[in-house]
């Protein structure tokens, strides 16, 4: 065996044994010791210690706390001052050098500004901030209690933040729960790798989120979210603004005004009082008790509207658009997908390619314009409102109920028209044509197609095949 | 000279091969998507098999070549 192979095999070997020894030895240190090499933190033995203070403050002071690795807690307390707790959970081998540890990790009062900043003094002994070597591994956990009406303002790395009982709240945090209630005013929050819950907030809610779900419950005032990987879900809110990407959206009832933009994300909305407006991408968008206008828009995803007072305009594609119980006009685009509408009170206009168009039980004005699409029309009463289909690739059925006046053009090119409508009188008759009137005429009802059939059925038909 | 170019070497290999592999792990350790010490020690000795199997075709080889 040659000297390289020799000396290639002592070096494999060291470096096993090194890996070996480490991993026999990596739990028997704490985390300063191995911390940096496996990545990992917060491991091995530790000691809690704690410490307190307080502060005695004017009525209405601000308070603001910053911390860093470990939670905040703030919440109502007495009148004219603000009670610091502070636990120190120190990752060393033992207690007297952990307490040695401890001892020198202090709270900060300090009043700068008109507002008291609550701290510790973590910064300087923080290898991760300081860039020195590690002593010990330590979280910071601090609960506040503040006076009643304060505005609090927390800034949390690496830890979950809890407030409850402030007047404002502006929270800022990372990679743990953020959780505000019970606010007298506006709140603001901004997280990150964590999820976000915001109840009973009296003001608006502007909330930003990464990587982590948001739920959202009873905001009197208006909330804007942003959020992106990670669901959204909010129940009772005054309004809303909805941001983000690569997360479901969850609305149930908003008094205001519904706005969602989204990608990659589900909608589903519910009780909406004022208008709403939604655009997403690759996943469906159900809204139901909308109170004003809908406009939907998503593309590989299908839309469900029920019971909406107001206008409806809706696009998509690849799926299908399915609307009940529609108070205003429709104005409905669709491609490579169906319509399937039943209650249109104010008509439609129907743009679809791909599959059928039936509208069941409409009244006012229909327009359609279809490709490879069968189109079929069943009116709610007496044909009142002008009817013109254009379809290409696709047969056209219209029932015409008893009633109806009407002035027929159809055509049917390569397709045959049949009808056995009682008392509709032609006017004129060729192969594939067809002019007539029904009860002295009035409305205009223009059906043509190419490659298709058209089929008018009568009162008597529709009653026969609907008893 | 020729002869000695062709010649096959399975410790260049294997810490060509070492190096590309502990410096992957390394690199996905940093990027939080494996744990670098449980990686390596779990994947460590795999260095001495490959090595073991490239001596065995390397010694095939070169017995090949000798009888040609």
């Amino acid at each position: 065996m040659k000297g390289a192979k020799i000396g290639l095999l002592l070096v494999i070997l060291a470096f096993g044994s090194t890996v070996e020894t480490a991993w026999r030895i990596r739990n028997h240190f704490g985390p300063g010791a191995w911390g940096w090499f496996t990545g990992h933190h917060f491991q091995g033995p530790s000691f809690t210690f704690a410490a307190e203070q307080t502060e005695k403050v004017a009525a209405s002071t601000p308070v603001e706390v910053e911390n860093a690795f470990g939670a905040v807690k703030v919440t109502q307390g007495a009148p004219g001052e603000v009670r610091i707790a502070l636990r120190k959970v120190v990752y060393l081998g033992t207690e007297e050098k952990a307490r040695v540890f401890a001892d020198r990790i202090q709270i900060q009062a300090v009043r700068e500004g008109g507002a008291l900043h609550v701290r510790t003094n973590r910064n300087d002994f923080d290898h991760r901030l300081s860039g020195t070597e590690p002593e010990a591994d330590f979280q910071t956990h601090l609960d506040v209690l503040v006076p009643p009406g304060t505005e609090v303002k927390v800034h949390n790395e690496h830890g979950a933040i809890e407030l409850t009982d402030v007047a404002r709240a502006e929270v800022s945090g990372s990679f743990d729960t953020i959780r505000v209630e019970r606010v007298g005013g506006p709140a603001q929050i901004e997280g990150r790798h964590g999820d976000v819950q915001a109840r009973g907030i009296k003001g608006d809610l502007k909330l930003t989120n990464r990587h982590g779900d948001v739920t959202i419950e009873d905001v009197d005032g208006r909330v804007t979210v942003d959020a992106q990987h990670g669901e959204v879900s909010a129940t009772r809110v005054g309004g809303l603004l909805v941001s983000g990407a690569h997360g479901d959206v969850t609305v149930e009832t908003v008094r205001g005004d519904l706005e969602v933009h989204t990608q990659h994300g589900a909608v589903r909305g519910t009780d909406v009082t004022g208008r709403a407006s939604v655009e997403t991408s690759f996943q469906g968008v159900t809204l139901e008790k909308i109170g004003g206008d809908a406009t939907v828009h998503t593309e590989h995803g299908d839309v469900s509207l029920t019971d909406v007072m107001g206008a409806v305009d809706a696009q998509a594609s690849f799926d299908d658009v399915s609307l009940t119980r529609i108070g205003g006009p429709v104005t409905v685009t669709v491609r490579h997908g169906a319509v399937r509408a039943q209650g249109l009170e104010k008509g439609a206009r129907v743009r679809a390619s791909g599959d059928e168009v039936v509208l069941d039980g409409f009244h006012g004005p229909v327009e359609i314009e279809s490709e490879r699409a069968a189109v079929r029309l069943v009116p709610a009463g007496a044909i009142s409102a002008a009817v013109k289909v254009t379809a290409i690739h696709g047969a056209i059925e219209l029932d015409v109920p008893a009633g109806s006046r009407l002035d027929l053009q159809a055509s049917a090119e390569h397709g045959e028209i049949t009808t056995d409508v009682p008392g509709l009188s032609a006017t004129q008759m060729s192969p594939g044509k067809l002019a007539a009137t029904l009860g002295g005429g009035g409305n205009a009802v223009v059906l043509s197609t190419s490659h298709g059939d058209v089929r008018l059925r009568g009162a008597a038909a529709v009653a026969e095949k609907t008893p | 000279m020729e002869t000695m170019a062709r010649r096959f070497r399975p410790e260049v290999l294997v810490l060509g091969l070492t190096l590309i592999a502990v410096g992957v792990v390394w690199m996905l350790a940093n990027a939080g998507r494996v744990d670098l010490l449980a990686t390596l020690h779990a994947w460590w000795p795999l260095t001495l098999v490959v090595w073991g199997a490239l001596e065995l075709v390397g010694f095939a080889l070169n017995r090949d070549a000798r009888r040609s």
